[in-house]
């Protein structure tokens, strides 16, 4: 290739670019005046080549940089003080069409054959500004938004450090971001927590196993005074330029939760109320239902219906006696309950040897044992067994619970007692093997004026309220009373209470 | 007033064992009623067609089957739906006696009733029904 052709090569190539490239590219004579344009700047704005070469670049220029313009090539000519030159900067443009636009602007001088020339590159950037102008907004918006919300707002690196707070963080937290920026997010937590936090951050980004990511829940803050809180925190996760960051929202619900707490305790006084009000009520029907017997069978005799010396007085007279026992039952039943639910009751705490408080109750108690024809046996007992209780009430409790197993036993049969050692506790069991707890009843055995079968109640001279009142006292004792027992096959109470010193001593043990 | 059929059967359903025995004696020797007393609703439902009562009294709370839900049995049966239906009860509470009234009943009694006077009320409350529908 000859060295002309080698030029025109390098020309044409030249040139393809020019004419290519999306950038425009002006270049003028040290007079200002267009010599050369490609189509890129054609384009841009918005003239034919044939309307621009020539003329003064200041065409392509709003007022007032249109006027100034030769002026500053003047002045650069004269003086060599670059304003533009060398340096690409954005200026505005104007269109054939009188519009204007922002372009980035850079110019560089070179001397072609002797002569000062200029080139320009120009880009339209209307629309990249158009974008910033977008995303500044936005930002502005979301700023807006981050800084007036009532949620705090809190972002955490992967290493756990606070990057930003909003101003309801900084509030809700009492720190300025000054004092958090960088800091570990754990501050924000009260111990446990804190210790733990590291972890459960390095957990979840080793196994990606989600203990709160993604998932609302209530944790405890703690303030900058020392303070914590309740708070309702909802973590989400984001990728910003390949880093891993945690965005925390935060939600003081102190307020929240004293008003459900009032609103829980106002129901709770309500229920109680409503309890109070039904054991009222039923406290009534119980007590009207013997005085009716007590009363009509005393107004029949006094006010002459019947002879006074005849049978059906001997019977209305028993009905009377009858029911006014059951009066009397129903009566300290009452005062009991009222004394265990107002814990007025008196315990006259003792040690006791449990083996003699036995012999004592199946003594005391033959009576039910006559009445209902079965027998109360001692079945087994170490002699050194101490609980501390108070006796009277403990025998209550066992009367309760033996006329219980008598009345609901079968003739001739037996109802064993029983004391144990179990586990260092001490366990008296009364068993019998008459009727059972029907399975439907066996969860309501404890409530106030319950029967399995109400009939019960006036065939076998219960209150409904003995082993409710016998629960409380082995309660009171800090001891329980359980049961376990089978439809027609018997049932077994046991009441397990601690040992006292004087058992362990001895070193007695069931045998 | 004069054209006021006599009440002569009535019937009455109790749980409680000593109080059917005194009501039967305030009922049957006292006011000279005819008086079947019944133990519970399936006995008294089993004997409503052949002792035919112009007049129920109800016990409210019983085993099994209560006052209340006697009272709809009875009120269901097209030949004793129009009779009336009197509560007798230990519930002595204002809103209890105004919640049995509302279910249909022609009165409430409440426990311990006076023996020697019940008939006499019973009597009141059979005119006054009687009147009513006049």
């Amino acid at each position: 290739m000859s060295s002309k052709d080698a030029v025109n090569d390098l020309l044409s190539r030249t040139k393809a670019i020019v004419d290519t490239i999306v950038d425009g590219v002006i270049t003028i004579s040290d007079h200002g005046l267009i010599e050369t344009v490609n189509p890129a700047a054609e384009n841009i704005f918005g003239y034919s080549k044939e309307e621009l070469i020539g003329k003064n670049v200041s065409m392509l220029m709003p007022a007032p940089y249109q006027h100034e313009h030769d002026g500053y090539l003047r002045n650069y000519l004269n003086t060599g003080n670059k304003k533009i030159i060398g340096i690409g900067r954005e200026v505005t443009g104007r269109r054939s069409d009188g519009s204007t636009f922002p372009l980035e602007l850079a110019i560089s001088e070179m001397e072609v054959n002797g002569q000062r020339m200029f080139t320009g590159i120009v880009r339209d950037i209307s629309q990249r500004k158009d974008t910033e102008e977008k995303l500044r907004e936005l930002l502005a918006r979301t700023k807006a938004i981050l800084d007036t919300i009532v949620d705090g707002v809190i972002t955490i690196s992967d290493r756990g450090l606070i990057e930003t707070v909003n101003p309801a963080a900084e509030k809700i937290f009492g720190y300025k971001l000054d004092e958090l920026a960088g800091k570990n997010v754990s501050m924000l937590m009260p111990n446990p927590y804190r210790a733990e936090h590291d972890q459960y951050l390095n957990n979840y980004l080793s196994t990606g196993e989600k203990k709160i990511i993604g998932i609302g829940r209530e944790v405890t803050g703690l303030r900058k005074n020392g303070s914590t809180f309740p708070l309702e925190l909802a973590i989400s996760e984001m990728e910003v330029n390949g880093l891993r960051m945690f965005t925390g929202i935060v939600r003081d619900i102190s307020e929240r939760k004293e008003t459900e707490d009032q609103l829980r305790s106002a129901m709770r006084r309500v229920h109680e109320q409503q309890i109070k009000d039904e054991f009222i009520a039923t406290v009534s029907h119980e007590l009207r239902t013997p005085l009716t017997s007590i009363k009509a069978s005393l107004e029949l005799i006094i006010g002459g219906a019947i002879d006074k010396k005849s049978s059906q007085a001997d019977m209305l007279i028993n009905i009377a006696h009858k029911n006014s026992d059951r009066l009397l039952l129903l009566i300290n039943d009452i005062l009991d309950i009222s004394k265990i639910e107002s814990e007025k009751m008196q315990f006259n705490r003792q040690d006791i040897r449990v083996k003699p408080f036995l012999e004592t109750a199946i003594f005391d108690n033959q009576a039910y044992a006559k009445k209902h024809q079965v027998k109360f046996v001692l079945k087994q007992c170490p002699d050194s067994l101490y609980i501390n209780v108070d006796p009277d009430r403990l025998m209550q409790v066992m009367s309760n619970l033996m006329s219980n197993a008598a009345k609901f036993s079968h003739h001739d049969s037996i109802v064993e007692i029983s004391a144990d050692n179990i586990n260092g506790s001490v366990r008296i069991a009364v068993c019998d093997k008459g009727r059972g707890i029907p399975k439907d009843f066996q969860n309501r055995v404890f409530d106030k004026f319950t029967q399995a079968d109400t009939s019960d109640k006036r065939e076998i001279n219960g209150t409904g309220l003995g082993l409710h009142i016998s629960k409380a006292i082995v309660e009171q004792h800090d001891g329980t009373l359980s049961f376990v027992s089978t439809p027609g096959k018997g049932s077994e109470f046991y009441i397990d209470l601690s040992m006292t010193e004087g058992s362990a001593q001895q070193g007695h043990h069931s045998e | 007033m004069s054209d006021t059929i006599e009440l002569e059967r009535l019937m009455y359903i109790e749980d409680e064992p000593d109080i059917r025995l005194v009501a039967e004696i305030a009922l049957a020797q006292v006011a000279g009623f005819n008086v079947k007393i019944c133990k519970d609703g399936n006995e008294g439902l089993a004997s409503i067609n052949d002792f035919k009562p112009q007049l129920v009294l109800l016990d409210v709370m019983m085993p099994g089957m209560d006052g209340p839900q006697i009272l709809n049995k009875i009120k269901a049966l097209d030949e004793f739906k129009q009779i009336p239906i009197v509560f007798i009860t230990a519930k002595a509470q204002a809103e209890e006696i105004a919640k049995l009234k509302k279910l249909g009943a022609e009165s409430v009694i409440t426990k311990p009733f006076n023996p020697m006077t019940l008939g006499d009320n019973i009597r009141t409350i059979w005119r006054n029904h009687h009147e009513s529908k006049q």
